[in-house]
């Protein structure tokens, strides 16, 4: 409080700084208008959000009108932890199933999609057909298929451009889709990690709720950090 | 032959003491929501016998009074708790004009208009929790709950026109009783079904409820703790008893039905549109409100048109 009352003394014949926070000054947006400009921090512990991902969003109004994404590094005792549970690709791309679906609002498919997930990592017999269920059930959706159609797509020079793996083409509805296909297969390796270079590309131009959905759709298994800045800087 | 007492003054207004009676119904009626709720949600996710499903929404009435109360960095503190506060009080209010059998709190000679009224305040008070908190994700889920509201707000007032063209009168006894013989939703189905809509919408529920969504942190609700979250769920399922209790002496004929007093009729319908609204919110996704925005304007909106043009029709072929 005092240090608030102390910045309105000295900011008195510039900007009011209610509670020590600056007012949050105008810029254009795609439409032309001036909206304010918001400087909001996505992650790194969000729930239905890859852990450790942070994405740093300039909005102005609801739209990212700019992003930077990092991975923090993990602390000092997660090198000591052995993989006591080897998930394999099959389960960590249910997982996504049921993040991206208990973001889209379904709650009875993320909770069927959960339980299908449990019986594969305790290795169930009737896993199988829950998923098809589960499948035929996420295809049938017409509200589902309205909400993740037209995010993001990617066509395949789009993905060669970015180095990203071939099995992210299409929209999020298409990729929500072949994510069921990989946990049907079973028995698979984890998908290669992913370029978080590439992650605010994809997210610019979209609201916050759009670029939570597409995050959760592109099946994060793992992050790759890349080159820090500091790293880009040194090298240049 | 005794003279017929004409079923339009059927209807009475009981001394204002009784609006504790309505309170008291409400309640319960929310009770029985949020304990449908419970049960579906916990029988979804696996839970193994009821009792889980019929503890929670006690258990967690308990916890959020238990809660101490967390607040942000300078939010408008008043115009917060006015909007978790008023969507109770507008389910009290439009409570009020529902008539249980032959009593009712206000008989209001406009008493549909009255309840359009009420619904059109929660925008302002679903805004105003999203504006106090001066959280970013909060104000998101403000405006997403406006835009849901250029969907389905002018439907859902044109669905409330077409009972009033059939019984010639704005006052719900009067609708009420022109439905003895054949019940509105029967030929109003269009206004029925758009009318359910827009409750569910109002109350933020089921497939309308991108203001609070999990792609968002909770939306409105995200810097919602304590007492006053507890404040604004019940809002919310006091909106979806109030609706339901609506649409009775709308469109499911008051209290007309054999064996039981009219009272209770009123109650049972009621408590059944009450478990079917409160049963689709796990089952559907959340609509995306630029989505409900074409839905609302180039088919709704025209069928709901349709359907009072053939209202008026029959009204005026009637009379």
């Amino acid at each position: 409080m005092d240090h608030g009352d102390m910045d309105m003394d000295m900011d008195m014949d510039m900007d009011m700084s209610p509670g020590g926070i600056a007012l949050a000054k105008g810029g254009p947006d795609r439409d032309g208008l001036e909206m304010d400009v918001l400087h909001v921090p996505l992650g790194p512990v969000l729930p239905y959000w890859p852990a450790g991902l942070v994405l740093h969003c300039t909005l102005h109004g609801d739209v990212i009108a700019a992003a930077e994404a990092e991975v923090l590094a993990p602390g000092p005792d997660e090198a000591d932890q052995a993989d006591e549970v080897s998930a394999t690709g099959a389960v960590r791309s249910l997982d996504n199933v049921v993040s991206l679906l208990a973001l889209a609002g379904w709650d009875a498919a993320a909770a069927e999609a959960r339980r299908v997930r449990d019986d594969l990592l305790d290795g169930d017999g009737h896993a199988a057909e829950r998923l098809q269920r589960l499948d035929r059930r996420v295809r049938r959706s017409v509200i589902l298929r309205w909400s993740l159609r037209r995010l993001a797509p990617l066509g395949p020079d789009d993905l060669s451009a970015r180095d990203l793996p071939a099995g992210l083409a299409g929209d999020t509805y298409d990729r929500l889709l072949a994510m069921l296909d990989r946990a049907g297969r079973g028995g698979l390796a984890p998908l290669q990690p992913f370029p978080v270079s590439a992650l605010p590309d994809l997210v610019v131009g979209l609201d916050l709720a759009a670029a939570r959905l597409v995050v959760a759709g592109l099946d994060l298994h793992e992050l790759d950090p890349g080159r820090t800045k500091a790293q880009e800087e040194s090298h240049a | 032959m005794p003279e017929l007492v004409p079923l339009a003054t059927a209807v009475q207004a009981a001394a204002p003491v009784w609006s504790l009676l309505a309170a008291a119904i409400l309640g319960c009626l929310v009770m029985l929501a949020a304990v449908l709720d419970g049960v579906l949600s916990a029988r979804g996710n696996g839970a193994a016998g009821a009792g889980v499903g019929l503890r929670r929404p006690f258990a967690e009435a308990a916890r959020l009074m238990r809660q101490r109360r967390r607040t942000t960095i300078e939010p408008d503190s008043l115009l917060w708790r006015i909007g978790g506060a008023g969507l109770l009080v507008a389910a009290l209010l439009m409570v009020a004009v529902v008539p249980l059998g032959r009593w009712t709190v206000f008989d209001l000679d406009v008493g549909v208009v009255w309840f359009n009224a009420m619904d059109v305040l929660v925008w302002a008070f679903v805004w105003l929790v999203g504006w106090g908190a001066n959280s970013a994700p909060s104000l998101v889920g403000g405006y997403r709950f406006l835009a849901l509201g250029l969907g389905y707000e002018l439907p859902l007032m044109f669905a409330l026109v077409a009972p009033p063209i059939a019984a010639q009168s704005l006052n719900v006894g009067a609708v009420a009783a022109a439905q003895h013989g054949l019940w509105f939703v029967v030929w109003m189905p269009v206004a029925f079904v758009v009318y359910c809509l827009g409750v569910t919408a109002f109350s933020v529920w089921g497939p309308f409820a991108a203001a609070i969504g999990a792609d968002l942190a909770g939306g409105v609700r995200a810097e919602l703790s304590g007492v006053d979250r507890l404040v604004f769920e019940l809002g919310r399922y006091a909106l979806l008893a109030a609706g339901a209790a609506f649409a009775v002496p709308m469109f499911l004929g008051g209290g007309a039905g054999p064996l039981l007093p009219d009272w209770a009729w009123v109650l049972v319908k009621t408590a059944v549109l009450l478990a079917a609204l409160v049963g689709l919110r796990r089952r559907l996704p959340v609509l995306r409100p630029d989505k409900l925005m074409e839905v609302g304007w180039l088919v709704l909106l025209p069928a709901v048109l349709v359907q009072d043009l053939v209202v008026a029709v029959v009204a005026a072929g009637r009379g």
